[in-house]
Order: structure tokens, then C-alpha cells, then sequence
């Protein structure tokens, strides 16, 4: 489905019960390129699994100083995203690192 | 575990907590300034409080909360730890354990009770008001604005959500998102925060479980139940936590310290919340940073909850946090309890296998066949190490016993006026717990004995150019199967020439006895015997000692001492490490057989042919000792035929020494004692029974009641005095 090494697009539900394989493709296209975007445009439907999945993507992509977009958020993802208060997660790595126990 | 079972659970945590506070309390008058004991008592004040809240004792949550108020004080350093406040506290103890006790057996606190506990609470209180005014007066001084703030409500209209949803809920169908949505319909989410750090990256991710948690600003006129019913089905295994408008920053705290250990990071949640402000949140980091300084680093949520306090609402919360608090040290030792009547039965059971395995030994020593006798020997040896890991679950440590007496030299030493400091050495040496029991009476005596008579007044000891501050040291330690308890003070020692005199006035002996040290010094164990000038409420009527050493005989031990003058006194008591197993020598009369403790043996010898005769005086030369002696066969009515030569078994105990004869001398074996039935209970010379390996009965002797049937009954009616043991050398024959 990849368009290219480092671009990817999923699509309809990203959900509990699609969130294995996306989890694989995720991962395989983070390990690929040193710069992947992820086109969320077409996806119909997110739940807190597929939320989940968006952090540790970003997460990952931190962790091994790549750069990672979502880009083109559909109606579903926007929704989800400002349910939560996340809409920094459109941002290029707006996830901060994660904080050492004080 | 249903509510009786928890409530028992309670009562003995709460005892438990009372010990450590009151040994806490003890410690600290000598460490005023020790922040870990401060923090222990506090915690005890603290725990029991937290507890009574689930089981609504308000008179225990009520009285508790205004101690902790003093406690709380101490440990910010505004009250210090002085002698007054710790004897006001010990006090608070008590009053505390009156509560327990009366909320153990479901009763309320009597009218003088009642008094005694509102005293209390004035007292009390007057240590805080004052020192809350103060606050007010010097607003410069921080740590006092923030600890008025800490119990203050948060600046806040809204409802805060703590939402952990548990990993299997995404399995189970349920998206967490949902919730928040259906929160939506029912009120305003003024704003959130994912706990994204607590997602982990795509690499370890299960992509099934979920990770999700949300902290939530929410506006809402809905009541707790609608809010969190909302949450119901996800309950299991989640961890939702609903925070009312205004809760007490406290509250906050306990939400922060209960949950993450990133309690930084979770604070500045808050704050994006706007559930607190910054200044509110730095307030409650502070006291973590208190604690810090003085070198204690915690983890921010024992500091919480251990420091502030906690409204019922959140108790069951606190609860928790504090057993994990609590779990390393219960780890640590890790415990279980045991009905005690369980443990009898298992020793009971034990006690049979032995003299099952005995007899099966004896059978097959019998038939002979040497295959038998190989694993019997095996299964003998596995039956022993049963034996004594059976008797070690009986073992306790000495040192909660010893511990007690903290508090007895604590007040004792207050009502005399002297400063005493109590030394204890060997507290973990172990002891059989019947023993522990029976032995704290005696030691009590003992104690007071050497706090009122031992131990000199200040001036005296300032005179004789000792510290003020005497020292009663409490001892213990394993020797030769046995255990050796000590209480030694550095006070005056024994005046031997009083003890004497007195003697010789109560007529116990005639001045013209040359008595060694220590002869004269168990003087002092006879009956209605005492030397103190003065008869003081703590001791010196006489009735003691004689009592101590009764207590320790009753208990196959004996108790000696030694004194210096001028250098203080120790008193030595030896016990059997059990009570439940002895080394017994058998001997036989006639086709009975008896069992006499071994340590009680002094030697055998056979019965000189001129005294063998039936007629014949009771007495006989023992190296040109008199030594009274007795006919087993006589005094137990045994009319089997006689034997030619009868052997005489040396027995001695509480000094008295006197020779058992018998017909035959069987050797040593190991007695598993049973009880007499109640019928032969007034039975005299008989201790118990034991059954043999051959399935016989042998009857154990009781040597200290048959001596003292021996050498007073007939003592008496023939004039002899008593004879006194220690002077001949023993000769004992090896059995085996």
C-alpha cells in the first residue's frame, strides 16, 4: 500500500480491531525512512487504540531522531484530536520527550 | 475477607501501630530530634486514624486527628520534642489503646475515659492554637502560610477526573475515547491532558492494550455517583478517580502521590488542567522538599499521604498507598500469623510421630532385620528435624517483651525521680512463647525491683561519683540449650550485711552459718523477705522475689544472682528454651517407669548396702554429706517384687538436693510431656506422662515438688536442715 518508502496512508477505521497491522506497518516504515509521513486523510474512523498508536509512532520517531508527520487529518482524526486536546500531535515532533522521573 | 475478619485485622494493625508508637515515643525522649522516630510516631497517629475512618470510629478518627495535629507540628519543627510533650503523648498513647480496646469489644468509652480523652484534647490543642496564631502574626515565615494552605480547598469550581484506563479494556471492546465523549453530554471538559509519556514508543507498544490515561478539568452539575457511574464498566482493573469542586489541596496531593511516581510531571498536569494553580501545587511539593533537605529523600506519594491529612471520602485511597508503603518492611519479615491452639496441635502431632518413630526403633531393633533398622533410623532422623522446626514456629524473639519494659522504666523511673536509661542487648534471641508469656511477669518484678532498691537517687549516685543517669541493662542470650535472661543495674548492689541481719532476725539462718556471697544473696528469694527501709508502691513489701523465683521454677528455670556493692546487681535467669520437650532420665521401679528431667540429675550412685534395708533411716553419706533420699517404691506404692540392688539418682533443684532411690537406671530419653488428665491434677511429685517407644507409660516426675516434699516434710520431722547444693562435686555416669 506504501506509496513510498517513507510514505504511508491509512485508511478507514484505525481502531482497536485494525491496530495490530497498522502497528506493524508503522513500525516497518519508521525503521525504513529517516523522514516518513503518514496520510491520515482517509481515515473514517480513530479510537483510543489508533490515539495510542499515533503517540507511540511519535514517540518511536523520537526515539530514533526521525522525523514523522501525519498529514491531511480527516474529520474523524480532528475530532478525536481536539476531544483530547492533541492537535500538537499534527505538529512536526511536538511530542516532548518523555520526562525524567523527578 | 468480609468486615469481621478486616475489623480484627484493624484492632491488631492498631495495637501493633500503639507498640511502635509507644517504643517510638521512648526513644525519642533520648533522640529528641531523630526525624525517623518523629516520623514513626506520626505515621502510627496517622495509619490508625486512616484506619478507624473505614470503620467510622469517629471517637478514635476524632481523638487521633487532634494528636496528629501535635505531631504534625513537631515534625515541621514548630513544637519540640521535650519531656513534657513526650509524657503528654505517651499518654495520647494510652488513650488511644483505651479506644482500641473498647472499639475491640464494641462498647463505649466509660464517663472516666471520656474525661480523661477531652483533657487530653485540651492539652493537646493548646499546642496547636498558639502555634497556628503564631503563623498568622509572622506571615513572612513560609512554611507556616503553607501549611495553613495545605488543608485549605483549591481555588477551583470544577471537577477533577483522574482516569487510568486498565490494559484490557480496548480487548474488552470499550474505547476509552468513548467515555470522554459521553462525559461531553453531561457537562464540560474544560480542558485535558493524555498522559502521553505513559504511552510507550511503536517498538514496545502492544497495539492491544491500552495505555491510556487522562487527567480532566470538568464542569459539571452532576453529582459523584453520575459522574462516576459513568465510568462503571471500566472500573475493573482502571483506576478512576473523581476529585469534588473545592477538594482540599491535600486531596490533590493524594491523587498526585497515589498516582505516579512522576509526581512532578503529574503536578504540572494539574496545572495545564488548571485544576491547581501553580502556587497551590508548589505548596504541595514543598513539604517533599522539607524532608529532602533533611537528608530523607522520599518518593513524593508516601510524603503525601503520610504527611497530610485525609477526609474519609479519600481513606480507602490512602489506605492503600500506605500498605505499599508498609509492604517492603512486612516483606521484609514477611509474616503470617498463626493461631496459636494450630501450632500446639501441630507440636502435639509431632510429639506422637516421636514416639511413634520410637517405637517402631524399638521394633525393630527387636526383629532385627537390618534393612528395617537402616530406614528407620532414617525416618528417625527426618522425625527429629520435624521435631525441631516444629518447635522453632514456637520460637518467638525476647525483644517485644523487653521492648514492654521500655515503658515500665519510663514511668517507674518518673514516679521515683530518677533518670534511667534501659540498655537491651539479645532481643532477638529466641524463645518458646509459652515461655515469653510466663516469663514477663517475673522480669516486671525484677525490673521494679532494681528501679526502686538497685538503682540510687541522683544525689547518691552523684555522690559516689557515678553518671545521674543509671542503667538497668535487660540481657539475653542461648546457652547450653538453655536461655539466659539478665537484669543488671549499675546501682547500689546487694547490702550483704542488711540481707544478713535481716536473715538472722527472721530466723532463716543462725549467725554462726558461714554462708558464701551467694548463698546469702538468695536470701532474698525466701518469702516475705526484704531489706528496703521503706515500703514504696513499687516494690519492697517482700512479696516478689520469692514470687519471681517460684515463677521461674514453674517453669523448669532458676534464677540466680550476683552483686557488688556499690556496682550494681544482676539476676541471672536460666530457662529451658521449651517447654513442651525435656531430656528425661528413665528409671524403673519395679515394672513402672518414671521419667525425671535431666538437667535435674546430679549423678547416680548405688544405694549403700547398709541403707538398702527397708527400715533403714532416710538418709545416707554422700562423701560425708547428708543427703535425704526417698523410695520411689514407697512413695508410688509400687509392691512388685524388690531387687537386689537399688540405685540411688542424685536429683537437684532450687538448691535442695536429695537422692530418688530406684531399681534400675535406664538411660536418657528424649520426653515429649503431656498434660494429666484434670483428675490427677492436685497429683503431687507427678509433673505429666509421656508414652515410651514401646507404647508404655511413664510417668514424669516432678523433682521440685517431691524435693519439696522430701526435704521439708521430712526435714522437718527429723530435724535436718537443708542441704545445700554447689559444695560436693558432681560425679554424673554416662547412661549411654
Amino acid at each position: 500500500m506504501s506509496i513510498s518508502p517513507n510514505r504511508i496512508a491509512l485508511e478507514g477505521e484505525v481502531s482497536i480491531f485494525t491496530a495490530d497491522e497498522i502497528h506493524d506497518r508503522l513500525l516497518a516504515v519508521l525503521f525504513d525512512g529517516q523522514e516518513v509521513e503518514v496520510d491520515i486523510s482517509r481515515v473514517s474512523e480513530i479510537d483510543g487504540a489508533g490515539l495510542q498508536l499515533i503517540v507511540a509512532a511519535r514517540h518511536q520517531a523520537f526515539a530514533l531522531d526521525k522525523t514523522l508527520r501525519f498529514i491531511k487529518p480527516s474529520e474523524a482524526v480532528l475530532q478525536m484530536l481536539e476531544l483530547c486536546d492533541l492537535m500538537s500531535l499534527l505538529e512536526d515532533q511536538a511530542v516532548t520527550p518523555r520526562a525524567e522521573p523527578v | 475477607m468480609n468486615m469481621d475478619d478486616t475489623f480484627q485485622a484493624f484492632i491488631i494493625e492498631s495495637r501493633e501501630l500503639l507498640e511502635l508508637m509507644e517504643e517510638a515515643l521512648l526513644r525519642i525522649e533520648q533522640m529528641p530530634d531523630d526525624v525517623d522516630t518523629i516520623n514513626a510516631i506520626f505515621r502510627a497517629a496517622h495509619t490508625i486514624k486512616g484506619s478507624a475512618g473505614l470503620f467510622a470510629l469517629d471517637a478514635i478518627i476524632q481523638f487521633t486527628h487532634v494528636a496528629e495535629n501535635v505531631l504534625d507540628k513537631v515534625r515541621c519543627g514548630e513544637l519540640h520534642m521535650d519531656k513534657g510533650l513526650v509524657a503528654l503523648l505517651l499518654d495520647t498513647h494510652d488513650h488511644i489503646e483505651t479506644l482500641i480496646d473498647a472499639a475491640a469489644t464494641g462498647s463505649e468509652v466509660g464517663e472516666s475515659g471520656r474525661e480523661i480523652g477531652n483533657a487530653l484534647v485540651a492539652r493537646l490543642e493548646s499546642l496547636t492554637k498558639p502555634a497556628q496564631r503564631l503563623q498568622a502574626e509572622i506571615p513572612l515565615e513560609k512554611e507556616c502560610d503553607r501549611e495553613t494552605m495545605s488543608g485549605t480547598a483549591a481555588d477551583t469550581d470544577n471537577w477533577h477526573l483522574s482516569l487510568r484506563f486498565g490494559q484490557d479494556v480496548l480487548r474488552s471492546g470499550l474505547d476509552p475515547l468513548s467515555f470522554i465523549r459521553y462525559l461531553k453530554t453531561f457537562g464540560e471538559i474544560v480542558s485535558i491532558v493524555v498522559l502521553s509519556d505513559a504511552i510507550p514508543p511503536l517498538s514496545e507498544l502492544d497495539p492491544e492494550s491500552c495505555y491510556l490515561g487522562f487527567e480532566i478539568n470538568f464542569r459539571s452539575t452532576a453529582d459523584k455517583t453520575a459522574i462516576e457511574g459513568a465510568f462503571e464498566f471500566v472500573r475493573d482493573g482502571s483506576e478512576i478517580r473523581v476529585l469534588p469542586p473545592h477538594s482540599k489541596v491535600t486531596e490533590y496531593l493524594q491523587l498526585i502521590g497515589g498516582m505516579s511516581d512522576e509526581a512532578q510531571l503529574l503536578g504540572e498536569i494539574l496545572i495545564r488542567c488548571g485544576t491547581l494553580t501553580q502556587y497551590e501545587l508548589d505548596d504541595a511539593l514543598h513539604q517533599q522538599e522539607v524532608l529532602q533537605k533533611q537528608g530523607k529523600p522520599c518518593l513524593i506519594g508516601e510524603v503525601l499521604v503520610n504527611q497530610n491529612l485525609v477526609s474519609p471520602k479519600v481513606v480507602n485511597a490512602a489506605l492503600e498507598k500506605q500498605k505499599q508503603a508498609k509492604d517492603p518492611k512486612c516483606n521484609e519479615a514477611s509474616l503470617i500469623r498463626i493461631d496459636a491452639a494450630k501450632l500446639d496441635e501441630l507440636i502435639n502431632l509431632v510429639g506422637e510421630l516421636i514416639i511413634a518413630s520410637a517405637g517402631a526403633n524399638v521394633m525393630a531393633q527387636r526383629v532385627g532385620a537390618s534393612e528395617l533398622i537402616e530406614s528407620i533410623a532414617v525416618l528417625s532422623r527426618l522425625v527429629e528435624e520435624v521435631r525441631d522446626a516444629a518447635l522453632n514456629l514456637r520460637m518467638v524473639q525476647i525483644g517485644a517483651t523487653f521492648n514492654r519494659f521500655q515503658r515500665l522504666v519510663h514511668d517507674v523511673g518518673k514516679e521515683l525521680g530518677k533518670d534511667v536509661n534501659l540498655v537491651i542487648c539479645g532481643a532477638d534471641t529466641e524463645l518458646d512463647k509459652t515461655v515469653v508469656e510466663k516469663i514477663s511477669d517475673p522480669l516486671t518484678h525484677l525490673i521494679r525491683n532494681a528501679l526502686d532498691h538497685g538503682i540510687e537517687s541522683a544525689e547518691r549516685r552523684l555522690a559516689t561519683g557515678k553518671p545521674i543517669q543509671g542503667t538497668l541493662k535487660l540481657n539475653a542470650f542461648h546457652d547450653a540449650g538453655s536461655i539466659v535472661i539478665e537484669v543488671s543495674d549499675d546501682g547500689g548492689g546487694l547490702p550483704k550485711d542488711k540481707i544478713l541481719g535481716k536473715a538472722i532476725e527472721r530466723g532463716l539462718i543462725t549467725e554462726s552459718q558461714g554462708l558464701s556471697d551467694t548463698d546469702i544473696f538468695n536470701l532474698i528469694f525466701e518469702p516475705g523477705f526484704s531489706t528496703a527501709d521503706q515500703v514504696s508502691n513499687i516494690s519492697g513489701r517482700g512479696v516478689g522475689m520469692d514470687v519471681v523465683k517460684k515463677n521461674i521454677m514453674a517453669l523448669r528455670g532458676t534464677v540466680e544472682l550476683s552483686s557488688k556493692e556499690g556496682q550494681g546487681t544482676t539476676v541471672r535467669i536460666r530457662l529451658p528454651l521449651t517447654l513442651a520437650i525435656i531430656d528425661g532420665f528413665l528409671i524403673g521401679v519395679g515394672s513402672s517407669v518414671y521419667v525425671v528431667p535431666l538437667d535435674m540429675v546430679v549423678e547416680c550412685i548405688e544405694l549403700p548396702i547398709d541403707c538398702s534395708s527397708r527400715d533403714a533411716h532416710k538418709y545416707l553419706n554422700l562423701r560425708g554429706e547428708v543427703l535425704p533420699f526417698v523410695r520411689l517404691r514407697d512413695l508410688f506404692e509400687v509392691n512388685d517384687q524388690t531387687v537386689r540392688r537399688e540405685n540411688v539418682v542424685v536429683v537437684q533443684a532450687a538448691g535442695h538436693r536429695a537422692g530418688l532411690v530406684v531399681d534400675e537406671l535406664m538411660g536418657e530419653f528424649q520426653t515429649v510431656i503431656k498434660p494429666l488428665g484434670k483428675m490427677f491434677g492436685h497429683t503431687r511429685g507427678l509433673g505429666g506422662f509421656t508414652i515410651l517407644g514401646n507404647g508404655e507409660v511413664a510417668l514424669i516426675l516432678d523433682v521440685q515438688g517431691l524435693l519439696h516434699q522430701i526435704v521439708h516434710v521430712d526435714g522437718l520431722r527429723h530435724g535436718a536442715g537443708l542441704v545445700p547444693a554447689g559444695e560436693a562435686k558432681t560425679l554424673r555416669f554416662n547412661m549411654q
